[in-house]
């Protein structure tokens, strides 16, 4: 029932239903234990990540220490070790991942064990294009303000069949764009830098092919962004599209996570609920853990558009005089890599 | 004038064979011919100033042939009764009593009528307004008589439930039943019979009382005018002389003086404001009564089934209040002729009787307008009822900006038709036939569609005073569906139940204060396939569709209620509920000792149609008694064994139109409930003040839950998501009300709690780990306040406040992330609690005239809903905004004031 979200939304504006910010802090803090990590057949490293639920507003608390162990089925185990990033154990560097084999890890942390339920991953699906187009539409502010601006609609055709199984879809996506240094010492050493944004987090993008016969999905609907801000159109900006095949227990636990992170409280909200993973404590079976642990092929699409395609905006470069062109940090006119998810390096698909 | 009317002391006066003047002047013009005597006296009465009192039985039934040309009165009547064996005498000036000779020389001697005549001047009644009933060559040896009988409008002839009648002089006191019907016995003789009904002009009746005999009595309405405050149609003391604790009536009249939502008279609403009645949230369907499940209330509209009773998804209910008769809400004791569902039962009564006029009311309001008209076919013999509402309030949408709701809809309509029919011998046939529809539509996104039709058939027959049949036959509808209008995935998902049901009920005085309820119920459920369809050309959704489950449940009853003295009554009954799951079904096998999960099916049976599949019954006794302490107050006790096979399976905190009606099945067995409650009861002030204190306790099994985040829609195994488990609720219950004054209305302050336990076998199956959990509409405190204050004698004044704890929630107590996306972890169910409730309503009601006889009587409502904009809480919940942090808000719905203007008339 997805769109009783949808329905929530039409009783909180038509009964002049107002949302405030509300102050609530639980009397005991809550501290659960979050595994998070995937393995896919691409090349490594893969990554399990270990945190423990914090209250809002602030950020997860790291598990460092731990020992993590990739298994297969063919009895092949791989550990992973901690990063630079606490709480962040990478592998894949023995074993990669491989459609059609099982996999689950196992966690050791100060004596306890936890473990994944088995995850058998499928094969990829390769899908068939990506595009966009831009489009003015009306646009409702939180407040029910209407103001009209110019959007962007991602979408991808895919085919939705192999074999005779049923296939389950994720996408996940990401912008990436580059900004240009202004010149701001003696020498014109002005450098480049690629920001990648992932402009929704919340966003759960599912499809299921249990309910339908159709063998191809056409314009399914990605993502709607906003042309802000206008400095990252100046030159390409890519949308970059991860189709995730996946499994029906992963495709369950998501449904479950876009209905718990997308309510708006109204009288259709399903009542909420903790989202059980697929990991557990060996040694205690009443421990809650959370998160899960998936096995995904993953298939890439990507488009770009340019500053023409925006026509007859007008697009000002990175730091410029133009409206809205101004960055978060004025710093990072000069030094581009304050920008958050920036790197000077080229994505390989820059060059294709 | 059909009853005698025989005063013996006029028959003392008769002796004198004296006309009076006015009668002795009278001249007759009038021809008849081949007329029976009943008929010509009907005639003469009807065209001049005279009353004949007799007996039916004793006119001739050949027909004569006359004719009168300024014939004396005197003349005609001697000419009538020529050749019979009736004498006339005349009493005062405008009556004349037809009786054998013989009665009015022999039995009625001058001895007797002169002590009587005595009795009767220190009594101070006026001869001609004593009823006699029975005679004195019945006259038991006991010395008692018990007279019975119906009481009804005058106008209409409809039966009036809940008439008081009282006899101060011996306490002797009886209230009408839903049928009008009452009974009440007495020593003989002569007494004053006060008849109350609220709404209706108070009438003081003396009766002679002779022997067993049937009386009826008609009331006339109150007219019109603003003194008239109808708080309820119930007697002054009912509440205390009636057996049945836990039974709260309200009229129309004063439920429309509440202050609305947007001006819109709405029952369920009004319901809210009574005690042990609260509901989820504004905008929320149903309503939850002692702790129950909104599908734990018996909904019917003239014994037809109502399971989806909102209109625009909660915001408003399916009853037009121009339509309906009387609603009653049956919360402690419920009778034995009523059951199938565990908490209450809210029995809404239609008009549709009204055999002598014409008549029609309507309401013209800022969403909706209704109107209906109501009247005789045939005089005296048939009569309509058409009720009709619509919605409009699209063109309030057309003014949001928001381009999203200004392509939404939400428009409804319902309408009522009632066909009645009566014959000579006192039965009557009824036709009803309801339809609602609504359209809910949200832009392009998605929708609600939703339609009900019942048809009821209805035939009561009187066999003899001390035995009526009531037969009913109803066919009921429900068409839901809901839709994503466009795009890949735009969709149709249809369901709904249907059913039969027939009744039968006997109504039996067979004798003293006795009242029978005997008879059978039989309801056949046919939900209807889930269907999902493909919506538009573009649509790739693969059609299909989910077989749900069927059954029949079959009651038989029994229900005496009877005064074993003048402290003690009772209400005894006993129903035997049935319940048989059939096929066709294709019910699936668990390994039972792991979770029960689609994956775990071991095997599958196929059951063809008719097939038997799981079967369930019960007892149900239901008990009450009252205990009268003093004429102004009373204990009562009951206790109330129910069934429920047939539940409302919903995952959302307010039901959603395609919800689905789940019958029982070897999965999900039926719910029970022990009922107990307990209360005292106590008038103030000659009934003035009514005031109550009730406790109540409840012991449930088999309660529905369900397991976290459960998929519920286009299931084929259902049972894997659904939990059931044991309940408990109890709470205390005061009331005070102001019955009559300038000032009326009542306060009602509940306390009451809910729980709910699920113990499963497995962890999945397990609810906060088997702990016993607040259900979500757990609100301890609930305090309603409603006034009325007449203002002057064209305007009224009315507010409404409430107050309620908050209701418990599941809050989200922490967050964490899965990849880049925060997911919010909740609580245990239930819980937390929202902050605390509270709103103020007000309605000023203006009348338009003042004329009592003219025709056309209208009045305006003004009324402003949630008046000091109160931000009530409905809901705590995550949302990461738009820093990207992960915060809790919460959700007012209706957080402003709602103003509303209506207009309201009757003709």
């Amino acid at each position: 029932m997805r769109h009783l979200h949808k329905l929530a939304c039409f009783f909180t504006i038509l009964t002049l239903g107002c949302v405030e910010r509300y102050n609530f802090i639980p009397e005991d803090p809550v501290s659960l234990l979050v595994i998070d990590g995937s393995i896919h057949q691409g090349k490594g490293p893969y990554e399990v990540r270990l945190s423990r639920t914090s209250a809002f507003g602030s950020a997860p608390f790291s598990v460092s220490d731990a020992q993590v162990t990739l298994f297969d089925d063919l009895g092949n185990q791989e550990r992973y070790e901690e990063g630079l990033e606490f709480g962040v154990y990478e592998g894949g560097f023995e074993m990669q991942g491989q459609p059609g084999r099982t996999y689950y890890i196992e966690v050791v942390i100060r004596g306890n064990t936890y473990r994944s339920q088995p995850q058998k991953m499928p094969s990829p699906i390769r899908a068939d294009s990506a595009y966009f187009e831009t489009l003015v539409e009306p646009v409702v502010s939180e407040e029910g303000n209407v103001t009209e601006d110019r959007l962007i609609k991602v979408y991808v055709d895919t085919p939705t069949r192999q074999g005779e199984g049923n296939v389950w879809l994720r996408w996940k996506y990401d912008v990436n764009y580059a900004v240009f240094e202004r010149d701001c010492g003696p020498l014109d050493l002005r450098k480049t830098c690629y920001v990648t944004e992932i402009t929704n987090t919340q966003d759960i993008l599912l499809y299921s092919s249990e309910n339908t016969n159709a063998n191809q999905l056409n314009g399914f609907l990605i993502t709607t962004e906003d042309t802000y801000p206008r400095y990252a159109f100046s030159t390409r900006h890519y949308f970059n599209i991860y189709q995730h095949a996946t499994t029906l227990e992963a495709y369950e636990y998501w449904q479950k996570v876009r209905r718990v992170a997308n309510q708006v409280g109204s009288v259709f909200d399903a009542p909420p609920a903790a989202v059980p993973g697929n990991l557990y404590n060996v040694n205690d079976a009443d421990e809650t853990v959370l998160g899960f642990f998936e096995a995904t092929a993953i298939d890439t699409v990507r488009t770009f558009m340019t500053r023409g395609d925006l026509a007859p905006l007008v697009v000002s470069e990175f730091c410029g005089f133009a409206p809205n062109s101004q960055p978060p940090n004025r710093e990072a006119c000069c030094e581009c890599l304050l920008l958050e998810n920036t790197t000077l390096e080229r994505p390989d698909y820059w060059n294709e | 004038m059909k009853f005698l009317a025989l005063s013996l002391t006029f028959l003392l006066l008769a002796t004198c064979s004296l006309l009076g003047q006015r009668l002795s002047e009278m001249r007759v013009n009038k021809s008849f011919h081949q007329t029976t005597r009943e008929q010509i006296l009907e005639t003469l009465s009807q065209h001049y100033p005279v009353n004949f009192y007799y007996k039916q039985q004793w006119l001739p039934t050949p027909t004569v042939s006359f004719q009168f040309n300024q014939t004396p009165l005197t003349e005609v009547l001697s000419q009538l009764f020529q050749d019979t064996d009736l004498a006339f005498v005349p009493y005062g000036s405008y009556a004349i009593v037809i009786a054998p000779k013989q009665a009015l020389t022999q039995e009625y001697t001058q001895t007797y009528f002169a002590n009587k005549a005595q009795q009767s001047k220190a009594e101070g009644p006026a001869a001609y307004d004593i009823v006699t009933l029975g005679d004195s060559s019945r006259m038991s040896a006991s010395g008692k008589a018990t007279i019975s009988g119906k009481v009804v409008d005058m106008i209409t002839g409809e039966p009036l439930a809940g008439a008081a009648l009282y006899i101060e002089s011996v306490d002797v006191s009886a209230a009408s039943d839903e049928e009008g019907k009452y009974r009440m016995s007495m020593p003989v003789g002569l007494y004053p019979v006060e008849i109350r009904f609220v709404g209706f002009e108070p009438k003081t009746q003396y009766v002679r009382v002779l022997s067993d005999q049937v009386w009826n009595v008609g009331l006339l309405p109150e007219a019109f005018e603003l003194d008239e405050v109808i708080v309820r149609e119930k007697t002054d003391d009912s509440n205390i002389q009636s057996v049945q604790a836990g039974v709260e009536k309200l009229s129309v009249a004063q439920i429309k003086k509440l202050p609305a939502f947007l001006g819109e008279v709405d029952v369920i609403k009004s319901l809210l404001t009574l005690p042990g009645v609260s509901t989820v949230g504004e905008g929320a369907s149903g309503f939850n009564v002692r702790g129950g499940t909104i599908d734990q209330n018996l909904i019917m509209q003239d014994e037809a089934l109502v399971f989806n009773a909102s209109h625009v998804l909660g915001f408003f209910s399916v009853f037009n209040p121009d339509a309906i008769k009387e609603v009653v809400l049956y919360k402690g004791n419920i009778p034995a002729q009523y059951g199938g569902r565990l908490s209450s039962v809210l029995d809404v009564k239609l008009k549709g009787s009204n055999y002598d006029a014409f008549k029609g009311s309507g309401g013209l309001g800022l969403v909706a307008s209704r109107l209906m008209l109501e009247g005789p076919l045939i005089r005296d013999k048939t009569a309509f009822l058409v009720g009709l509402r619509s919605s409009y309030s699209d063109w309030i949408l057309r003014l949001m900006e928001n381009p999203d709701l200004k392509n939404s809809s939400a428009f409804f309509y319902d309408l009522n038709a009632k066909l009645s029919h009566r014959f000579q011998d006192g039965s009557s046939l009824a036709f009803s036939y309801y339809q609602s529809y609504d359209n809910f539509r949200y832009s392009d996104q998605f929708g609600y569609a939703w339609a009900t039709q019942t048809a009821n058939l209805t035939w009561n027959q009187i066999f003899s005073p001390d035995l009526s049949s009531s037969f009913t036959a109803v066919y009921g509808n429900t068409d839901n569906s809901s839709y994503d209008p466009e795009g890949f995935d735009a969709f149709t998902i249809e369901n709904g139940p249907k059913y039969y049901k027939i009744k039968e009920n006997l109504f039996i005085t067979p004798f003293g204060s006795h009242t029978l309820n005997a008879g059978a119920e039989w309801i056949r459920y046919l939900s209807k396939p889930e269907v999902l369809e493909k919506r538009g050309d573009i649509s790739n959704v693969t059609p299909r569709q989910v077989e749900k489950d069927n059954g029949q449940e079959m009651a038989l009853y029994l229900n005496d209620e009877f005064e074993l003295n003048k402290r003690l009554s009772f209400s005894l009954g006993l129903r035997y509920s049935f319940f048989q799951h059939i096929g066709p079904a294709q019910v699936f096998l668990y390994d039972p000792e792991i979770p029960r999960r689609p994956e775990n099916i071991v095997d599958s049976v196929r059951y063809e149609s008719g097939d038997n599949i799981q079967k369930y019954s019960g007892w149900e006794p239901r008990i009450s008694m009252k205990i009268g302490l003093t004429p102004s107050s009373s204990v009562k006790f009951s206790y109330n064994r129910l069934y429920q096979y047939i539940h409302l399976i919903s995952n959302t905190t307010a039901a959603v139109p395609v919800d689905i009606w789940q019958v029982s099945t070897a999965y999900i067995p039926p719910q029970s409930t022990h009922n107990f409650s307990m209360g005292y009861f106590q008038n103030f002030k000659n009934n003035e003040w009514e005031t109550s204190l009730e406790v109540f306790y409840r012991k449930m099994n088999n309660v529905v839950e369900y397991k976290d985040l459960p998929q519920l829609l286009l299931n084929d195994h259902i049972e894997t998501e659904v939990l059931t488990g044991i309940g408990r609720a109890y709470g205390t219950e005061l009331s005070v009300k102001k019955i009559t004054g300038v000032t009326t209305g009542w306060l009602s302050y509940t306390y009451s709690r809910t729980f709910s336990r699920v113990n499963g076998n497995s962890s999945e199956e397990r609810i906060n780990r088997g702990a016993w959990f607040p259900s979500n509409f757990d609100k301890p405190h609930n305090l309603n306040l409603s006034i009325s204050v007449k203002a002057s004698r064209r305007s009224q004044f009315s507010f409404n406040f409430t107050y309620s704890t908050g209701r418990p929630i599941t809050a989200p107590v922490a967050n964490y992330f899965v990849g880049s996306t925060v997911i919010p972890h909740y609580s245990d169910r239930n819980a937390f609690r929202i902050p605390d409730y509270h709103r103020l309503d007000v309605a000023y009601t203006i009348d338009s005239n003042i004329i009592r006889r003219k025709k056309l009587k209208g009045s305006f409502t003004f009324s402003i809903y949630n008046l000091y904009s109160r931000n009530n809480a409905f809901s705590v919940f995550f949302k990461r905004d738009l820093q990207s942090t992960a915060n809790a808000f919460k959700l007012s719905v209706l957080g402003s004031a709602f103003p509303a203007i209506t207009y309201n008339f009757e003709f």
